[in-house]
């Protein structure tokens, strides 16, 4: 489904990506982990538009995404929960999630998505009029990740959805991003920085170390894995 | 006293009017657009072509309707051609250093300013014209009693280089008697119709502007707050790459908004022309300036910020002046009113450099 071949990408002169070689097959949940700058948040970036590859390719369904802006991309089914949330705090939860859907156009299907986004996270439902700042932490992850939803993406990219978050709402959160996965059939690729979590949760997984990609496997391998146990799991 | 008041309502109000273009523009790009008086100008040239060239002085109809109509005409010209003018500015020359820094931004802007300022005086010449104003036409054959003012009829005359052009002539003096031999001398000049200048009514004028601001003002909050587009400004203003990843098209959204504001620019720029007279190339830097510095006292980016700090810095530079003359006998302080415009800004710069509804936000690293 989605392909990158031989990525490279730089900051100015700096090269954050070594050809980078990854592929998400339709359905799966595969996650990339890696420390602090290892260059997650940089191939997320780059899948969704927001950075361009200097060399390599970017596929989804065959299409190259390489040329494309973010606002096309999107258009394709393809979503990006970025680092940090970066939710709307001036806007009310009900205005992030229109923006969210922005490409939908029809009203029903919006109010389906809408409908379907309060079923995962009732609190948004809850907290509809409220300035999207209001939010507690874990709040504001379930509206980015609700927000990412609105556009009924085939393929979410999510990026640190535990980072700052108490641990019984980062609970709550996988178990709704696996029912995402399991029930609209949403591709999912997973960046975290809590190995130990992603590993559970998801079938496959790359290690990232200082942008490129050392160890790829099954997940259950990669759990068992000494360099893994020793490097992540602590 | 009221008089200095209203007065001063009108011209904050003319004020709003162009901060609001700078407010929306900072607040979705970080950009003090100071081409933004040319926007504000440029309408003023067209409604000036609209009014002289199709409008008020040509329509030979019962008034007031064709005032009405030329001056709609005239604030529909001015404000959509203002309005393409800033699409187009903002594409060829903002779009293309909009990620090259803040300082790289602000330089083109001035130097816009400069460019836009001297194809104006290139395209029209810099000495301030007279702005049209409306005229009563009557016919030849109606006229009787004494001339209630000086009436002009409009000749054409063919120049040395063989080419027609429309002079116009005064050809009854104030208080002269409108008899026939009169009559007959006209008919004989080739006059079947005269007209006379209608002054606006400075009342009206003050009206419009207030008026024109009391409707607007709600019309943007609904646009802002209820449109699609008003809903992907502000998702653009607070976080362009969140914004994209939405799936909007931050350029189309960041074009919108310099259109919207230089639409309200050029409504300003010709009431603005209207309540002084003249136009000229230069017309849009004074007034420029004084919309940057409303914008900055309402708190820059703040959209109900630049109404309030146009109606407030036009009030002061109204009643300042007017207190310092009456109460302490200073004859000259009208002459400084631009001086206590630039002595508030810095006042609100060292006591409240928010701005009256700015908040302090952390800068993004």
């Amino acid at each position: 489904m989605l392909v990158l071949e031989g990525v490279d990408v730089f900051y100015g002169r700096i090269q954050a990506l070594h050809g980078l070689n990854l592929h998400v097959d339709d359905g799966e949940i595969v996650t990339l982990i890696g420390c602090n700058g290892a260059g997650k948040s940089t191939t997320l970036r780059t899948i969704s538009g927001l950075l361009r590859p200097r060399r390599g390719g970017v596929t989804f369904d065959g299409k190259d995404l390489a040329a494309l802006p973010p606002n096309r991309i999107v258009q394709l089914g393809l979503s990006h929960v970025p680092e940090g949330r970066r939710i709307f705090t001036n806007l009310t939860v009900r205005e992030n999630l229109d923006m969210g859907a922005y490409l939908v156009r029809d009203p029903k299907a919006r109010r389906e998505r809408l409908d379907r986004v309060f079923a995962l996270f009732p609190r948004l439902e809850e907290r509809m009029d409220q300035p999207g700042g209001t939010l507690s932490g874990g709040e504001q992850q379930m509206l980015a990740i609700g927000r990412a939803l609105m556009s009924r993406p085939r393929m979410l990219l999510l990026d640190e959805p535990s980072l700052g978050i108490a641990p019984i709402l980062v609970k709550e959160i996988f178990d709704e991003i696996a029912r995402i996965n399991r029930e609209e059939g949403t591709t999912i690729l997973l960046v975290e920085q809590n190995a130990n979590l992603a590993l559970h949760r998801a079938t496959r997984g790359y290690v990232l170390e200082t942008g490129r990609i050392v160890l790829e496997d099954d997940t259950k391998n990669l759990l068992q894995n000494p360099q893994v146990k020793e490097a992540y799991l602590g | 006293m009221l008089d200095y008041l209203l007065n001063g309502l009108a011209l904050g109000a003319i004020f709003a009017f162009i901060a609001l273009g700078y407010t929306m523009v900072y607040g979705i790009i970080k950009l003090i657009n100071f081409a933004h008086g040319e926007f504000f100008m440029f309408g003023a040239f067209l409604g000036f072509f609209v009014l002289r060239d199709l409008g008020v002085e040509r329509l030979p109809l019962p008034q007031p309707l064709p005032i009405l109509l030329s001056y709609v005409a005239a604030l529909t010209a001015a404000s959509l051609g203002a309005g393409a003018l800033a699409v187009v500015t903002e594409r060829i020359a903002y779009r293309p250093v909009r990620r090259a820094g803040r300082i790289a931004a602000l330089i083109t802007a001035v130097c816009v300013s400069l460019i836009l300022q001297n194809l104006a005086i290139k395209a029209w010449g810099a000495k301030p014209q007279a702005y049209p104003q409306p005229r009563e036409w009557i016919d030849t054959d109606d006229l009787a009693g004494a001339a209630p003012a000086n009436l002009y009829a409009v000749k054409r005359v063919e120049t040395t280089g063989g080419e027609v052009v429309e002079n116009e002539v005064r050809v009854v003096e104030a208080g002269a008697a409108l008899d026939d031999a009169t009559r007959a001398r006209l008919r004989a000049e080739g006059h079947e119709r005269v007209y006379r200048q209608v002054p606006l009514d400075r009342g009206w004028t003050r009206g419009f502007v207030l008026l024109a601001l009391l409707l607007w003002a709600p019309v943007l909050w609904f646009l802002v707050k209820r449109t699609r587009m008003g809903k992907a400004m502000r998702a653009v203003s607070e976080d362009s790459d969140a914004a994209r990843l939405m799936g909007i098209d931050i350029n189309r959204v960041i074009a919108w908004t310099f259109f919207l504001g230089a639409f309200v620019a050029g409504v300003g720029g010709v009431a603005y022309c209207v309540s002084y007279g003249k136009v000229e190339p230069l017309t849009g830097f004074l007034p420029g300036m004084k919309a940057f510095i409303a914008a900055v006292i309402g708190g820059i980016g703040s959209i109900p910020g630049a109404i309030l700090g146009g109606l407030v810095l036009g009030t002061a530079e109204s009643l300042i002046p007017y207190a310092l003359r009456e109460g302490l006998g200073w004859e000259a302080a009208f002459a400084w009113k631009d001086a206590i415009a630039f002595a508030l800004l810095i006042l609100i710069l060292v006591f409240r450099p928010t701005g009256i509804l700015g908040r302090a936000v952390r800068e993004k690293v």
